[in-house]
């Protein structure tokens, strides 16, 4: 079973997310800041984490996922910055931090899913 | 003496002609029977013609010589048609055996005159020439001093030729010790130097530059260079002239609407995530449970009513930032009435919540604009009641003061870091942004700043995290329309 990590502050994107996702091949992990983010990437080695940009807390989004980026244990997951900043050079900026796509809010969850199964495979 | 190029005429001591030269007849237009035999007087025009006998027994008599020299002399002659020639004439004393006669040698001059006049006039207009230009230059240099732009103009060599008072300001070197100096010694500034090298060499150079300079306490300034050639197009130019504009101010103003701009890109673009992600999903996925469909129902218009929130406070804040949204309807009220309204209009959101309100009598001077210190207060109120979730005593209390009236609102909610409370008033800036189920657009507290600012009040903040939070807002009395009321 496949491991997707969403990480939101916003419950709501969450569980659209989730709700978006849901399926018996794929299992959805949650968490609602970068730290959490990190700890669930080390723990559960997700495939995919989906990771909003700007949040709250000591780690945003872009820090998050140089963290995971840079450690040898969790740098083979793939990140998919979810952002409402949808300018030219956030986006830059997602890449630089290493994510492999970057995806901007609003989007239409079937534009989503075909995005993550394009980077899976 | 026939062959001479000089003009030859010899007369006897009565001033006689006893011959002269084709030259003569030439120059004053003579047949030589016309003159020979004649007095001299006929080749000279009044009033000298008449006294030249006088002139001639003068010498004889005395031997004093006014007309004889080796040294040529100026006399005007006059011609058979009347008209009068500049003459050089050398006269002197001939000899012929026992009999005096004079030989006077006569050269047309009239050139001569002619380059004279010529250069006379000419210096009086180079003498006017020089006045226009002194003129125009005492013009150029209180133009020059008189415009708050630096300006720079180099020559063709890239020299620089002047820097007017703004320029010696800012690059902070005087003319005099640039004046002559190569562009790349004068001015310091890189990009400055670069630029008007490139204007100098170039004929598609860039129409403007940008460049920073660090004054001397530390300010950043940037400047806008922008050089135009002098005399036309850029290929025959006579040298540049570069303006150089202090533009700090607007790139400040460009930078914060375009942060404006994206945050709130960013805030509007959130709420529409859910409501076009959830709406979606509900028309695709037809597995979903009733349940499940209705907290979705749920999330869209919660969210749409969050855009509609973030929208009306933007809105109302760029009425007040516009300033004319600001014109402000002063009149007396009571204060404890007026927060008595707001507080039973927000009770609904406030089910857990206690309610302590004493408010000290409003002082006869107290005048305030009742629409805004409503929306003050709506604001204020709002936040204690959203930001104490588990309920708790909410005060509002009123204290009139000598200069003014205080009213404070306090509730044993969440509280803030002392971080979280300098940030209190920025735009978009929310105390709790991952509580979705505190609900509010990061506007309130920036729209209260400035509607106390408007009534040139101040809002006060003080916070514990766990403990609670108490926001004072002090209105000064005596506040009047005439004043302006956004400082």
């Amino acid at each position: 079973m496949r491991k997707i990590l969403i990480v939101d502050d916003q419950v709501e994107v969450r569980d659209l997310v989730e709700v978006t996702l849901r399926g018996d091949e794929v299992q959805i992990l949650q968490a609602a800041s970068g730290e959490e983010a990190l700890s669930v990437v080390r723990s559960e080695k997700p495939e995919l984490v989906l990771m909003d940009v700007m949040m709250p807390g000591r780690l945003d989004g872009l820090e998050a996922t140089r963290a995971i980026k840079s450690d040898p244990e969790t740098c083979g997951c793939t990140v998919i910055l979810l952002t409402a900043k949808g300018q030219e050079a956030d986006r830059r900026r997602g890449l630089e931090a290493g994510a492999e796509a970057y995806f901007t809010k609003p989007f239409s969850p079937l534009a989503l899913i075909e995005c993550i199964e394009s980077h899976l495979d | 003496m026939e062959a001479a190029n000089d003009a030859l005429v010899v007369i006897d001591e009565r001033g006689i002609i006893e011959s002269c030269n084709r030259s003569a007849l030439h120059l004053f237009g003579y047949e030589r029977s016309e003159l020979v035999g004649r007095n001299v007087k006929i080749l000279l025009p009044e009033p000298i013609a008449s006294q030249h006998d006088g002139f001639i027994r003068h010498y004889l008599e005395t031997g004093e010589k006014r007309i004889l020299g080796v040294r040529g002399r100026e006399v005007e002659g006059q011609r058979k048609d009347g008209t009068l020639i500049p003459l050089d004439l050398v006269v002197s004393e001939v000899w012929v055996g026992p009999r005096r006669t004079f030989l006077g040698a006569l050269r047309d001059i009239s050139e001569r005159k002619r380059a004279e006049r010529q250069i006379v006039e000419l210096n009086e207009r180079l003498e006017r020439r020089v006045i226009e230009s002194e003129q125009a230059r005492e013009r150029m240099a209180a133009i020059l001093a008189a415009v708050a732009d630096g300006i720079i103009v180099t020559d063709n060599d890239m020299r620089v030729v002047i820097l007017n008072p703004a320029a010696e300001a800012l690059l902070g070197v005087p003319s005099i010790a640039v004046s002559g100096q190569p562009l790349s010694a004068a001015i310091a500034d890189d990009v400055l130097s670069r630029y008007i090298v490139s204007a100098h060499n170039s004929a598609d150079y860039p129409s403007a530059v940008d460049f920073a300079i660090i004054d001397e306490d530390g300010a950043n300034h940037v400047f806008q260079a922008k050089s135009s050639a002098i005399g036309g197009r850029a290929d025959h130019a006579q040298g540049f002239v570069t303006s150089i504009r202090d533009v700090t101010r607007e790139r400040e103003i460009d930078r914060l609407k375009t942060d404006f701009i994206s945050t709130a890109a960013h805030e509007l673009r959130t709420p529409l995530t859910s409501i076009q992600g959830f709406t979606e999903v509900l028309m695709t996925r037809h597995d979903l449970g009733a349940g499940e469909a209705k907290k979705f129902l749920g999330y869209i218009n919660l969210q749409a009513r969050h855009l509609a929130n973030i929208i009306a406070d933007l809105l109302d804040l760029s009425k007040i930032e516009a300033g004319d949204g600001l014109a402000m309807t002063l009149e007396h009220f009571d204060i404890g009435d007026l927060a008595g309204e707001v507080s039973a209009m927000l009770r609904p959101m406030a089910a857990n919540h206690r309610f302590d309100q004493n408010f000290a009598a409003t002082p006869a001077a107290f005048r305030a604009d009742r629409m805004k210190l409503s929306q003050i207060l709506k604001n204020v109120l709002g936040n204690a009641i959203k930001y104490s979730p588990a309920g708790g005593l909410i005060r509002l209390w009123g204290v009139a003061a000598p200069e003014g009236y205080e009213i404070a609102i306090s509730d044993e909610g969440l509280g803030m870091t002392p971080e979280q409370v300098q940030r209190i008033f920025q735009r978009f800036w929310r105390a709790d942004a991952s509580n979705t189920a505190i609900e509010g657009t990061g506007l309130g507290m920036t729209i209260v700043e400035a509607l106390v600012n408007a009534h040139r009040g101040r809002v006060g903040v003080e916070s514990t995290v766990g403990e609670g939070t108490t926001i004072t807002i002090f209105l000064p009395l005596g506040i009047d329309d005439a004043q302006d009321p956004y400082c």
